[in-house]
């Protein structure tokens, strides 16, 4: 072991202080424009610093010694999210919350990281098939399914970043389109064209009917695979108008256009665009937000921090925003590509994926694209949990990837 | 190895795929940045200017109206609406329900609504998203300030949702005192009284200013593009304490006749100054308000009033009054019409002087046919000498045109003129016929009748409004003695004798009007008027008393005239320290039993004089109040405590309250009543209050 050889990724260490430091001053400057002392900036910097000094051990300790406490983390991880749905405490609604010493602490933020410290672990001790992939996922699964049980739509849903890093192992794309595709008929469903959609697959049946009526034995797969999509389209639409809560299936409306009124559900929408419009390219300037000081945009501390970014620094700020994640993401999956080391490989994919799920459904939901869905945007939204876990995910990171000299031998 | 080359083809197939997805949502999401930033910018920022700014009228302050003795009669003070936002960001859904009960008490405690259903509102509004529910409107300050230290409320704006809204409500320190005179503006209808004529001075001009759309659907200034300029203020001749004295005399008469309506006026006869002026008329319910100004804007027949501009028109063509007519007995035909006397005026041949005091109609029609039945011209003539074919011009919205007719009118017939000659076929307001009396008592000079003399800003008198003469010399001087001597006679020994008292002189005129009759002659309506001016040796006031259609008795003799005995006495004991307080002092000096009596209390002088015409020990100070079965006690006012208001009546404790510097609130019955209660309580500091309210029953 060679350790002047050690070769540390700056790119992504310097990356990920602009973004955490910029995390405070947007804070600091939304309290400038609402004229209040929230004292949210404040204790966002000093989760920062705890951050950083965690991040400090990690990079202290041995590489080999993290991973061998990573089933450790992941059932710590688990035991906590079920104690938080057995008796934390509910926050908007969430039952994900645990008080340890005073601090509040969303214990799906831990699990995202020992997920995927587990996942990398043991699909790199294994050959890489699509049976790995698939069963390498369920160690995600598993939190995932807790998330849904604390009523955790956003979280559970950022757990797909491990299938979708592991489609570089083998996880088969056929799961991943037929993902997307269901989600789909899901907009479709809740625009309200059930029937459209109905009428649609048995158009398409019939023409495929009479186009293989040859060859019997795809008919066959043909109708079982119609009868499936009937299937699960008409549950979809059952889900959505029996299980779904009045308000929840608003806000799905909303996002595919179907509601438009501005008090109501729209109403994060709209004001999120206006107050991204009213930036402009430049933006109004620091502190002077309007939207922003008098909190039209409702969490804009939180979920929609992106407006008040948007807004105060405008297109330029945004952007500038948006590329440093992508340098962040790039960097993270171009950086250990040759290394030679798969856990190092899969691990970094991993904690890619997770930024990037994260990064595209919150600016997705603040731009309008997809649905109201509570997740924060990585190093930027203000929270003590999410601080610390990507702050954790990018020190394993960068402890795992420096070592590529050293594992090689 | 050519396997393991072919999984990582395979692999990277895959890869590629997801890659195009997940590349293709960033693009998406970089377009909709650049879309919604750049490309839809402009148009999303105009339409969030249209949505979350507006121009807004930022109306002036409206001008106050005071008297001349500088009492506030009408002035604008804010009223406030309070309304919540139960989803205000400070407020945590524990919070909400531990305090939801303590809240509704405390909100109900000061509007007095049913605190049971104030927490079913603000539940359900909570549930429902409104940001906006009403706790109160038209609420004082005092009410506000209560609010504001209710539960959850008192936290403010952002943390307890409390929304106040401002409004500048008109505020009548007197009640319904001269409420038509000094009027009102309301939306909808046109603006009335002193308020609509000088509506231009008193409005304004109102600013403009930019509001800003704040969450919770509240707006608040942005920035200010116009400053409002506030009204003018206007300083009225109306003398409060008069007017009370006018209101409650003439609610006492209307009720005891249980007539329709009525009004009063009282004129300063030197300067032609209304000082008061009351129009009361019956409501639904049976009650009176101020609900027309009839004194301004009602014309009818006068009737025997105008036997006083026939008098001076004979009196200018030479008659005397110990000229003589026939009256034959009672009952003389014009043509075949039938003029009747009332019953129990003298009969067969009777002086001028008699036929007035007596107000015989055959006497004075009979004399005007003689003297003027060849030419009628010239009786119309003097009549617009007189000033009586005019508006008197009074600043005050509404006043019609007296009808006079002339020769050459359609329906001028043979009859016209006698009947004229007692106040038929010719049609007055009572103002217009008291500022003719005016005029006489004015030794022939007709006042304008003014009902405003400055207009003021900031304290500072921008215009000054001069006594202004309408007509100089409506007659010779020796006519005009003449005339006086007649009217005073009607009190002396006429149809007014009743009213008359050792103390001062009174010359007037009783006018019975029948303004309207049925077919049958069954019903029969009638207008029972009494015109005055005294001291009649050197009149100071000038007062007319307007009945109509009372229901008991009807002869202007037994309606009006008591009506202005009455207001005679008051003012010659408050304003004429020559004359001595009459009514009270006989009252007092029959009172064998000494003890001290039982006085609301009032203005020092007023109270002194008072106790050493009854012979007790009077006290000096500036206010005096009496309370029950206890000693005179002497309060000379510390600006610095608040003064007992309790027992005092309305204009008093307004005074007094306004002199160490307290708005005052009234509630309660203002006309007559006494104060019963006040807040704060006599004896606190006055710093720490800026509005005391009072109740008066």
């Amino acid at each position: 072991m060679v350790v002047s050889r050690q070769k540390l990724d700056w790119w992504v260490l310097v990356i990920y202080l602009i973004i955490s430091i910029w995390s405070v001053l947007t804070l600091y400057f939304i309290d400038v424009s609402s004229g209040e002392s929230s004292g949210v900036w404040q204790r966002q910097a000093i989760w920062l610093i705890v951050s950083l000094l965690i991040g400090f051990v990690i990079l202290m300790m041995d590489s080999q010694l993290i991973l061998s406490f990573s089933p450790l983390l992941y059932a710590l991880a688990i035991l906590l999210m079920i104690a938080a749905i057995v008796q934390g405490q509910v926050v908007r609604n969430i039952h994900a919350w645990v008080v340890i010493g005073g601090f509040r602490f969303q214990p799906v933020e831990l699990a995202k990281v020992a997920t995927a410290l587990m996942v990398a672990r043991w699909v790199s001790r294994r050959k890489p098939s699509v049976g790995t992939a698939i069963k390498g996922s369920l160690w995600a699964a598993l939190p995932a399914v807790l998330a849904l049980a604390q009523k955790d739509w956003g979280s559970a849903m950022t757990f797909s970043a491990v299938p979708l890093a592991l489609t570089y192992v083998g996880f088969p794309w056929v799961l991943v389109i037929a993902g997307i595709a269901l989600y789909l008929v899901l907009l479709a469903v809740i625009a309200g064209y059930i029937k459209f959609l109905l009428i649609l697959y048995g158009v398409v049946l019939s023409v495929l009917i009479f186009v293989f009526r040859k060859q019997k034995e795809y008919i066959k797969y043909i109708i079982g695979v119609f009868a499936l999509a009937t299937l699960i389209t008409l549950s979809m639409e059952w889900a959505f108008t029996k299980v779904l809560k009045p308000y929840q299936q608003q806000r799905l409306k909303v996002l595919v256009g179907q509601e438009k009124d501005p008090r109501g559900a729209a109403y994060n929408v709209i004001q999120a665009e206006n107050a991204i419009a009213y930036g402009g390219l430049t933006g109004t300037g620091l502190g002077q937000g309007f939207f922003t000081s008098f909190k039209f945009v409702p969490e804009q501390t939180t979920d929609f921090i992106f407006c008040a970014v948007a807004e105060e620094t405008g297109f330029i700020g945004g952007t500038l925003l948006i590329l440093l994640y992508a340098v962040l993401i790039l960097r993270m999956i171009t950086y250990v590509s040759k290394h030679r080391s798969s856990v190092v490989k899969i691990y970094a994919h991993i904690t890619a994926a997770f930024f990037l799920i994260h990064i595209l459904i919150n600016l997705g939901m603040v731009l309008g694209l997809l649905p109201v869905i509570g997740i924060p945007l990585p190093l930027f939204s203000y929270g003590g949990s999410q601080m610390l876990s990507f702050s954790m995910m990018i020190f394993i990171y960068l402890n795992f990837s420096r070592e590529r000299y050293t594992l090689l031998r | 190895m050519e396997q393991a080359s072919t999984l990582k083809r395979l692999i990277y197939r895959r890869v590629i795929i997801v890659n195009v997805f997940l590349i293709l949502l960033s693009i998406a999401i970089i377009w909709k940045l650049i879309d919604i930033t750049l490309i839809k910018g402009d148009e999303l920022r105009q339409k969030a200017q249209k949505v979350y700014f507006k121009e807004k009228i930022v109306e002036p302050e409206r001008g106050n109206i005071y008297s001349e003795d500088g009492s506030l009669l009408v002035a604008s003070i804010p009223r406030f609406e309070v309304r919540m936002d139960p989803l205000a960001e400070g407020i945590s859904q524990e919070l909400f329900y531990s305090k939801l009960d303590s809240l509704a008490m405390c909100i109900a405690s000061v509007t007095d609504e049913d605190p049971v259903r104030i927490k079913q509102r603000l539940e359900q509004a909570r549930k429902k998203g409104n940001r906006y529910v009403l706790i109160g409107k038209k609420l004082d300050f005092l009410q506000l300030k209560q609010l504001k230290q209710c539960p959850i409320l008192r936290r403010g704006r952002y943390k307890g949702g409390m929304i106040v809204i401002t409004q500048n409500k008109r505020f009548y320190p007197f009640g319904i005192l001269a409420h038509r005179t000094l009027g009102y503006v309301r939306d909808g209808i046109p603006p009335v009284g002193i308020e609509g004529y000088f509506d231009n001075y008193l409005r304004g001009k109102p600013g403009k200013e930019i509001m800003q759309l704040i969450p919770g659907g509240t707006w608040i200034p942005f920035r200010e593009l116009e400053h409002p300029e506030n009204g003018y203020d206007i300083i009225t001749t109306i003398d409060p304490n008069i007017q009370d004295i006018v209101e409650d005399v003439l609610l006492q008469t209307l009720q005891k006749h249980e007539a329709d309506h009525g009004c009063a006026i009282v004129m300063e006869v030197a300067t032609g100054k209304i000082r008061a002026m009351a129009n009361l008329g019956r409501t639904e319910d049976g009650s009176y308000w101020e609900l027309y100004n009839y004194c301004v804007g009602e014309r009818n027949e006068p009737g025997s009033t105008f036997k006083l501009a026939s008098l001076l028109a004979l009196l200018e063509q030479g008659y005397s009054l110990d000229d003589t007519v026939n009256v034959f007995n009672g009952t003389y035909k014009f043509y075949n019409r039938l003029m009747k006397d009332a019953p129990g005026v003298k009969k067969g041949i009777i002086t001028l002087k008699e036929a007035i005091a007596q107000s015989s109609n055959v006497g004075i029609s009979r004399l005007i046919y003689r003297e003027f039945g060849d030419d009628p011209q010239q009786f119309i003539s003097y009549l617009k000498r007189f000033g009586l074919t005019k508006k008197t011009g009074v600043t005050i919205l509404g006043e019609p045109e007296p009808i006079i007719k002339n020769v050459n009118d359609p329906t001028w017939s043979g009859t016209t003129l006698p009947w004229m000659a007692v106040g038929y076929e010719v049609k007055l307001t009572p103002l217009q016929t008291l500022t003719f009396y005016n005029g006489v008592a004015n030794g022939g000079r007709i006042m304008k009748p003014m009902l405003v003399s400055a207009i003021a800003k900031e304290g500072m008198v921008v215009k000054e409004f001069e006594p202004e003469v309408l007509v100089d010399d409506i007659a010779s001087s020796e006519s005009i003695e003449k005339a006086v001597e007649a009217l005073k006679e009607v009190v002396e020994s006429g149809t007014a004798k009743h009213i008359k008292n050792p103390y001062f002189p009174i010359a007037g005129k009783t006018g019975t009007a029948l303004i309207a009759e049925d077919k049958s002659g069954y019903k029969k309506v009638y207008q029972s008027s009494f015109v005055a001016f005294f001291p009649a040796d050197n009149p100071i006031y000038s007062v007319i008393v307007v009945v109509n259609k009372p229901r008991r008795g009807y002869y202007g003799s037994q309606v009006a005239a008591p009506a202005v005995r009455k207001i005679a006495d008051r003012l010659i004991a408050r304003y004429n320290a020559e004359y001595p307080i009459v009514d009270a002092i006989a009252v007092l000096k029959k009172d064998t039993t000494r003890k001290m009596p039982l006085i609301a209390g009032g203005y020092g002088d007023e109270v002194s004089q008072l106790l050493e015409w009854a012979e007790f020990p009077t006290v000096e100070g500036k206010w005096i109040t009496v309370k029950a079965d206890s000693a005179l006690s002497m309060d000379a006012i510390n600006p610095n405590i608040v003064p007992d208001v309790r027992g005092l009546a309305l204009s008093d404790a307004i005074f007094l309250l306004n002199t160490v510097g307290l708005k005052v609130v009234v509630e309660g019955n203002p006309s007559g009543g006494l104060v019963v209660w006040q807040h704060p309580e006599p004896g606190k500091p006055v710093d720490n209050y800026s509005v005391a309210k009072i109740i008066l029953r």
